[in-house]
């Protein structure tokens, strides 16, 4: 199991990569993931290789200090989208059986992958559809759009 | 079965397995094969059995092309 | 191995119940005659004796079996049991038929084997005599004979076949051919064309993927160099405003300021993302979402000292904890809810987490902060369009005073720029072009994966050739096997069998030619007459039944009955040289020139036995006889008296 990124973006990957705003694919993934988990919303139907283009198997080691963080976000993000209360302690347990895979050096079980990458799917969509696929013209702002974006959705659906 | 007849199909095993360029190896694994067979102390029907030997056998052959 | 027929009994068939008894002396009699009227169960007999030989009722249908049942006789089972020596050791083999229901089952008694057991369950030495092939060599009927020198029917060649258990190697073949469909029942069946087809396949990929890789490679380099004579442009460019005393120092200063900003840029950037690395960065809400989280775990104590481990180890016992009895329904519940515990490594993660979101709660979180970098970040890259803007309209203005060489640098450059586009696009088509036929896509990782599938493919099948070649090769090799010993075995059989045909038709003696499917007879131009036709049967059946050590007994039907007296007497002479025990089923008329001849003549042991069906006229028959020669039966009369033998004259049943 890997992560997984929707081959569309790849125009912005490679415009942002130009103007060194972005060293790896992974980083626009990451980013795409977190709008996907600011609006507790995933994409599970993409799934084929046509649509998905393989990354890697594990965190870039620039990752190495928040991947547990990023890992506990998705588990708590699904606690939230399912409305599992926190305090069910079986079932809190039995989400995180079913995410964490402490063993890798993903922290991720093949459950978990999918779920990253499935949020990240619709995180994908949903920013190409506020802020637009003019690639070109976009590379630098579109990392400031993009940072800016999430700092608003957090403030407005995830508390 | 009579010695004379299986000393015969031995016999000629071995000539015909000779006749292939194939090994000496190949045709002991059938005279022994036919030796079991033969004196019944191998049953035929025990299929794991046979396929068992087949398979020892088959990978005893060789393919020389032009045979 | 020597085997002896010591008797059977037979209760409930057709035939009438009857106790035959052929041993004598700790063997067998040598000569036994048992003298049937026709009609009284002969066929129903040898038929039983056949099938308790072989085992072998499978072509037996429902109504096979009920015929064989007692006419008018409300009877419900059949009991056959046939009675061997083998090798000194008596053996016994009951056939028992239910007839209401249409069953039969077997049943074998032997003292070494273990008493009576059910089943047909013969040693293996024996059992490979007792095939249905085999059996018809000494369970003899006439119309074998006939065949034995027929050239329409190869038995002669099937009687050797049995006895030299050459059938073995065809049987060997059949389980080669079934071993071959074993393997490849789940691979669709393909031939060495099938191969062919596929490299060809193989070949039209790898060329196809030779042509778009180079497509690729050539568009990528024209890209680059594009992309460099574009810089070159841009320096050009840059030169020829900056040899413009005018323009020079505005345009310098620009242009380094320029590549200061951008590297700024790159440097907030990458700082940013940095920190941003870390979701809590992203927004407090996260940092709250995430300190929830923690304090959630620790008031639901988790992790918590239980883990899933401690549960799966509790199924595995036989009591609990609690001091109950674990059985199958509570193991499955313990199992089905230790999923709602945690592991234990799973407990290592969580510390983890619950510690780094503790970090992040006493580290504060600067919105602010943040916001600045992303505002200066934003004002570096408005300062980075002003100063490119500043450069483009400085360029414009010389291009308006009509500096040509600038004019076409620019058009070369957005001559390049433009054919990158389309190389780019042609690029996207060699990554990830969504046209899935292979040999149309442009797309190189489909055709790079088809090409691998297609080799997987070739190998499977190629496998399977190769290992049909060897079935094949095998095969072939047992088949010549089976025909040159068959030749050379042939040739040591006719020589013993000439030997004995020479040996017992003394006067009249046959040339054996050849034995083929059928035994060829020299000089024969309109065929054998019967009575040679039945000599020589009997000199080639025996010759195989007694070869080497083995030894069965010869059983015939009617073994004198077409033939006439002369042949009789000749046919006579030969059969007590032939065998060690003869046993024929005769009716009255045979008496005359082949058993009186026979008897006369023989100085072995003989055996004469009459059975008739109870009838007004048997009664009678038996009425005169002393008690002790006649055993008696619910149906039938087993006589066992020479005179009555020799004198009685029934032919069909009265």
């Amino acid at each position: 199991m890997a992560f997984f990124i929707r081959r569309e973006a790849d125009d912005w990957f490679k415009e942002l990569q130009k103007n060194e705003l972005i060293r790896t694919q992974f980083d626009l993934y990451y980013l795409f993931f977190l709008k996907g988990i600011s609006k507790l919303d995933r994409n599970p139907k993409m799934k084929s290789s046509d649509a998905l283009k393989e990354l890697i198997e594990y965190f870039p080691s620039e990752y190495d200090g928040s991947k547990n963080i990023i890992v506990g976000l998705l588990v708590n993000t699904e606690l939230k989208r399912l409305g599992i209360p926190f305090d069910h302690k079986e079932n809190v347990q039995k989400k995180y059986n079913k995410i964490v895979e402490p063993e890798s050096q993903s922290k991720l079980t093949s459950k978990g992958f999918v779920l990253m990458n499935d949020y990240a799917s619709k995180g994908y969509e949903l920013f190409n559809q506020e802020l637009g696929n003019k690639s070109a013209s976009l590379a630098p702002e579109f990392l400031i759009n993009a940072f800016r974006n999430l700092n608003e959705e957090f403030q407005d659906n995830y508390n | 079965m009579e010695d004379i007849s299986s000393k015969v199909l031995k016999s000629t095993i071995e000539n015909i397995v000779a006749k292939h360029n194939q090994s000496d190896q190949l045709a002991h694994q059938l005279n022994l094969w036919l030796d079991s067979l033969i004196n019944g102390s191998e049953d035929i029907d025990s299929k794991e059995d046979v396929w068992d030997r087949l398979e020892t056998i088959l990978n005893e052959i060789e393919l020389n092309n032009g045979n | 191995m020597e085997i002896k027929l010591k008797g059977w009994s037979s209760e409930g068939f057709r035939c009438p119940d009857a106790n035959i008894d052929l041993s004598h002396n700790n063997g067998a009699y040598d000569l036994s005659f048992i003298q049937m009227p026709n009609g009284t169960g002969k066929t129903t007999t040898l038929l039983l004796l056949k099938a308790c030989l072989s085992g072998n009722i499978s072509n037996w249908s429902a109504d096979d079996i009920y015929q064989l049942k007692k006419k008018n006789h409300p009877i419900n089972d059949g009991k056959f049991t046939i009675n061997l020596l083998v090798n000194n050791e008596v053996l016994s083999i009951e056939l028992v038929v239910d007839f209401r229901e249409k069953e039969v089952s077997f049943w074998t008694i032997s003292p070494q084997g273990g008493g009576r057991q059910r089943g047909w369950i013969i040693p293996n030495q024996l059992a490979r005599f007792l095939n249905d092939e085999f059996i018809k060599l000494f369970i003899f009927d006439g119309e074998l004979a006939d065949k034995l020198l027929n050239n329409d029917y190869d038995e002669a060649s099937k009687a050797i076949d049995a006895l030299f258990q050459l059938y073995l190697l065809d049987e060997i073949k059949d389980r080669l051919s079934e071993y071959w469909d074993e393997k490849t029942k789940d691979v669709p069946r393909k031939s060495q064309q099938a191969i062919t087809q596929q490299k060809n396949k193989l070949s039209d990929l790898k060329e196809l993927k030779t042509q778009l890789e180079s497509k690729y490679k050539t568009a990528k380099d024209r890209i680059l160099k594009n992309e460099n004579r574009i810089e070159e442009i841009k320096e050009e460019v840059n030169r020829r405003i900056t040899e413009v005393e005018e323009f020079r120092k505005d345009y310098n200063d620009a242009l380094s300021s320029l590549g200061n900003i951008k590297g700024k840029i790159t440097n907030k950037s990458q700082l940013a993302f940095q920190s941003l690395r870390n979701p809590a960065y992203i927004h407090e809400n996260i940092t709250n979402s995430l300190v929830n989280s923690k304090n959630n775990l620790d008031s639901l104590k988790l992790p918590a000292n239980t883990s899933k481990q401690f549960f799966e180890e509790l199924a595995d016992e036989e009591i609990c904890i609690c001091g109950r009895p674990i059985g199958d329904d509570e193991r499955k519940e313990i199992i089905n809810k230790s999923e709602y515990y945690l592991s234990n490594d799973i407990a290592g993660y969580l510390n983890a987490f619950k510690s780094e979101v503790s970090s992040l709660q006493s580290e504060s979180f600067d919105q602010d902060a943040l916001e600045n970098e992303l505002d200066s970040l934003s004002e570096l890259l408005d300062e980075r369009d002003k100063l490119e803007g500043k450069m483009r309209h400085i360029q414009n203005k010389l291009k308006d005073r009509g500096d040509e060489k600038l004019k076409e640098l620019e058009k070369e450059q957005v001559k390049l720029e433009q054919e990158n586009d389309s190389l780019e696009e042609l690029i996207k088509k060699f990554e990830s072009d969504t046209e899935t036929n292979p040999l149309k896509t442009k797309n190189i990782s489909i055709i790079k994966d088809e090409i691998k599938r297609i080799d997987e493919e070739i190998k499977i099948i190629s496998g399977k050739v190769d290992l049909k070649n060897k079935i094949d090769l095998l095969q072939d090799i047992l088949s010549q096997v089976k025909l040159i010993s068959k030749e050379e075995l042939k040739v040591k059989i006719l020589e013993k069998f000439r030997e004995r045909v020479v040996n017992t038709l003394e006067h009249n003696p046959l040339l054996v030619e050849s034995i083929d499917g059928a035994i060829k007879l020299e000089n024969q131009q309109s065929g054998a007459s019967v009575g040679q036709t039945l000599s020589i049967a009997y000199c080639f059946l025996t010759t195989l039944l007694q070869w080497g050590t083995h030894s069965f007994p010869l059983v015939v039907d009617s073994p004198a009955g077409p033939l006439d007296l002369a042949v009789r007497r000749q046919v006579a002479k030969i059969i007590p040289k032939l065998t060690d025990q003869f046993v024929a089923f005769t009716i009255s008329s045979e008496r005359q020139g082949f058993v009186d001849d026979i008897k006369a003549r023989s100085d072995k042991s003989i055996r004469s036995l009459t059975v008739l069906r109870k009838s007004d006229y048997s009664n009678k028959l038996v009425e005169e006889l002393k008690p002790n020669v006649v055993h008696n039966s619910t149906d039938g009369y087993v006589i066992d008296d020479e005179e009555f033998f020799n004198q009685i004259d029934i032919e069909e049943e009265q």
